[in-house]
């Protein structure tokens, strides 16, 4: 059962060079971070920038078309009762074409000092 | 016909979901139709208008709840039909979540019988106000309904469906590490710990722990290693195992049929050297242990963990004898401590040569003894919406000092790189007094990514993943999360209490609950 000692030796040489490494690139990351210019604590539900409904946003929710103001939306047409013929006719395109995957939108990156101090130091992050 | 429903997940590119994917499997295996999506980069309202669900599902721990409440009340006033259903710890344990505006439905505990129950009824028109384990709000009334009795049999229940998150984004399934658990339950009554407050809720059958057996276990694992890279398997249960014979029995199925590391949880002081052979025999590469705090004080009247320092130090170093890697969880900032019984804490870890020392801040959630006993001592305030989204970033108690405060958040930032690296705890010991600043965040990430990809879990990192991970040390991140809605005002509404004890169902239309009167009374009632 016993792991060989001089193999937990090197283990710990190693995690100290790492570790000397990581403070390395967290100086120069640090640096960087405070040389950019102070952007707010980012959007927060409880801040004054939250958004207050759904049609004022920044532009993200599409605004209703004109052209289809006279069409229910499916999804309101509902009744208790049972599921409506226009939520019907829509069900099988909403199964298959219903969820755009987020990939085919380009993610642009950005500096976003609120999540940097806040959350998972990792996303791919198992010890939650 | 079958309903349509919506899981939102805020950090859908974290660890799987697994509450609500098992909740998802038995909703699929009702014939209900089941998406999930995430929301960084991604227009929430559009895609709830795409799908058209008929009901929008979302999981939470307290402070990250206040993001859901907004979203959750944006999408009712877009689509007043949907129903809204929220689950997770955050209502479990503050069901008064209930009277926010944009919440429907609530579910406390485990939610698979529940959900599918809920489902059923609204696929019917049947009467959904009085299935057990929700709160139902419905026409200006709040239905209150008791708990549940606890599957036993945890085999029964359906593997959670990941390829709903994968066809969300294939992203997901490419991530080489996945979770997996093996039981539900825990006997043991750590205060700062959801577990004790089950208790509370469904009774003294909650420690008595529910396990799955070793071959569906192992069957689990198997599967998703043949749909995809997985190079390290994580369990995510509270302790992984209990039973000397079921981990030989795990051993030489995963062994035979995975041979993949693993990474687990367990309690030091549980440990012996047969269990800890079993462990390396079977495949365990790191062991996550509770050292928390070094102050066997502490540990019993505060955290009630009932253990002793000397087991725990000796189960530590028998796993480090064994070769395994230790990740050890700790807590500073905890009720009644001080700076200094956290710098003890994090000499312990370098005592004993853990291979990555996590620290978090201490958290009062809500419904945790820990929480009363905060309220109790004056260490807490009581207000639960002042809790942050996550234990990473401030703490919410009171100290000796704001400077003590200071010093304690400052620790924490830098607590796992100076356990690594002890010569230079005095330089550290001297930056405390700094205020918050980008360069100890940057650190706290920096050294959290790079130990996790080489040491604890060691797993092949694809470039998009590491340049992502360099450039989150930076502060740089892809996409944003544009649906962050203000948090509505509780509305008062009637309370229909169909729990048993209760008084009789009041439908008097006269008794009006304010929310904040019944948190007033808790309040009252903790002190």
């Amino acid at each position: 059962m016993f792991a060989d000692p001089k193999k937990t030796a090197v283990r710990r040489v190693r995690r100290q060079l790492k570790a000397s490494a990581s403070i390395v690139v967290a100086m120069i990351a640090g640096a960087w971070l405070a040389c950019k210019p102070s952007s707010g604590p980012g959007p927060s539900p409880s801040g004054p920038d939250a958004r207050v409904g759904p049609d004022r946003t920044g532009g993200s929710a599409p605004p209703p078309d004109p052209e289809d103001a006279s069409r229910q939306d499916p999804l309101d047409a509902q009744t208790d009762a049972g599921d409506s013929a226009i939520v019907e006719a829509s069900s099988d395109a909403g199964a298959d074409s219903g969820i755009a995957r987020r990939r085919t939108a380009p993610r642009a990156p950005q500096v976003d000092r609120h999540e940097h101090r806040n959350g998972m130091p990792v996303r791919d992050n198992l010890l939650e | 016909m079958a309903r349509r429903v919506l899981f939102i997940v805020k950090e859908i590119e974290g660890a799987e979901p697994l509450g609500a994917l098992y909740v998802a499997g038995c909703l699929r295996a009702a014939g209900h139709d089941v998406r999930f999506i995430g929301t960084r980069g991604v227009d929430v309202l559009a895609q709830v208008a795409a799908y058209a669900p008929h009901v929008v599902a979302f999981g939470s721990t307290t402070g990250l709840h206040r993001y859901y409440l907004g979203l959750a009340y944006a999408i009712k006033q877009r689509f007043p039909s949907v129903i809204t259903l929220f689950g997770g710890p955050h209502p479990t344990f503050y069901p008064d979540v209930i009277f926010s505006p944009g919440i429907d439905v609530i579910c406390q505990g485990e939610g698979e019988d529940a959900a599918v129950e809920l489902c059923d009824a609204l696929d019917r028109g049947d009467d959904h106000r009085s299935i057990r384990d929700l709160w139902v709000k419905h026409e200006g009334a709040v239905y209150k309904n008791p708990p549940r009795a606890l599957r036993r049999d945890l085999d029964a229940i359906p593997n959670p469906p990941r390829e709903l998150l994968y066809e969300f984004d294939d992203l997901l399934r490419r991530r080489p590490l996945k979770s997996f658990t093996t039981n539900r339950g825990c006997p043991f009554p750590c205060s700062y710990c959801f577990n004790p407050s089950l208790v509370d809720h469904y009774g003294s059958s909650w420690k008595k722990v529910r396990v799955r057996s070793p071959e569906r276990v192992v069957d689990e694992v198997a599967t998703v290693q043949r749909q995809g890279p997985l190079d390290v398997v994580g369990f995510r249960e509270s302790i992984f195992v209990y039973s000397k014979r079921w981990l030989r029995e795990f051993g030489e199925r995963y062994r035979d049929e995975v041979r993949l590391p693993y990474y687990c949880h367990l309690r030091a002081d549980m440990l012996d050297e047969e269990m800890v052979e079993l462990l390396a025999w079977s495949g365990c590469h790191t062991v996550n242990v509770g050292i928390e705090t070094a102050s066997e004080r502490i540990a019993n009247e505060v955290l009630d963990r009932n253990i002793k320092m000397d087991r725990l130090k000796r189960g530590v170093r028998l796993l480090k004898k064994a070769g395994i890697v230790v990740f050890a969880d700790n807590i500073l900032g905890i009720p009644g401590g001080t700076l200094e019984d956290d710098l003890a804490t994090l000499a312990l870890n370098v005592e004993l040569d853990v291979d990555y020392a996590a620290a978090t801040l201490c958290t009062p959630y809500p419904g945790t003894k820990l929480a009363e006993y905060a309220v109790a001592n004056g260490y807490f305030s009581g207000d639960f919406e002042s809790i942050h989204e996550s234990y990473y970033t401030e703490s919410v108690l009171r100290f000796r000092s704001e400077r003590e405060k200071r010093q304690i958040e400052n620790l924490h930032k830098v607590f796992a790189v100076a356990a690594a690296l002890p010569p230079l705890i005095p330089v550290w010991k001297r930056l405390l007094d700094l205020p918050p600043n980008d360069f100890f965040y940057a650190m706290f990430r920096s050294w959290y990514l790079v130990a996790h990809f080489t040491d604890v879990m060691p797993r092949r990192m694809d470039l998009e993943h590491a340049i992502e991970g360099l450039r989150s040390v930076f502060g740089v991140f892809y996409g944003s999360d544009e649906n962050v809605f203000a948090t509505p005002h509780d509305e008062p509404a009637l309370v229909v209490d169909q729990r048993p004890g209760a008084s009789a169902c009041d439908t008097s239309g006269t008794k009006l609950v304010s929310p904040k009167r019944l948190v007033r009374q808790e309040l009252a009632d903790v002190r």
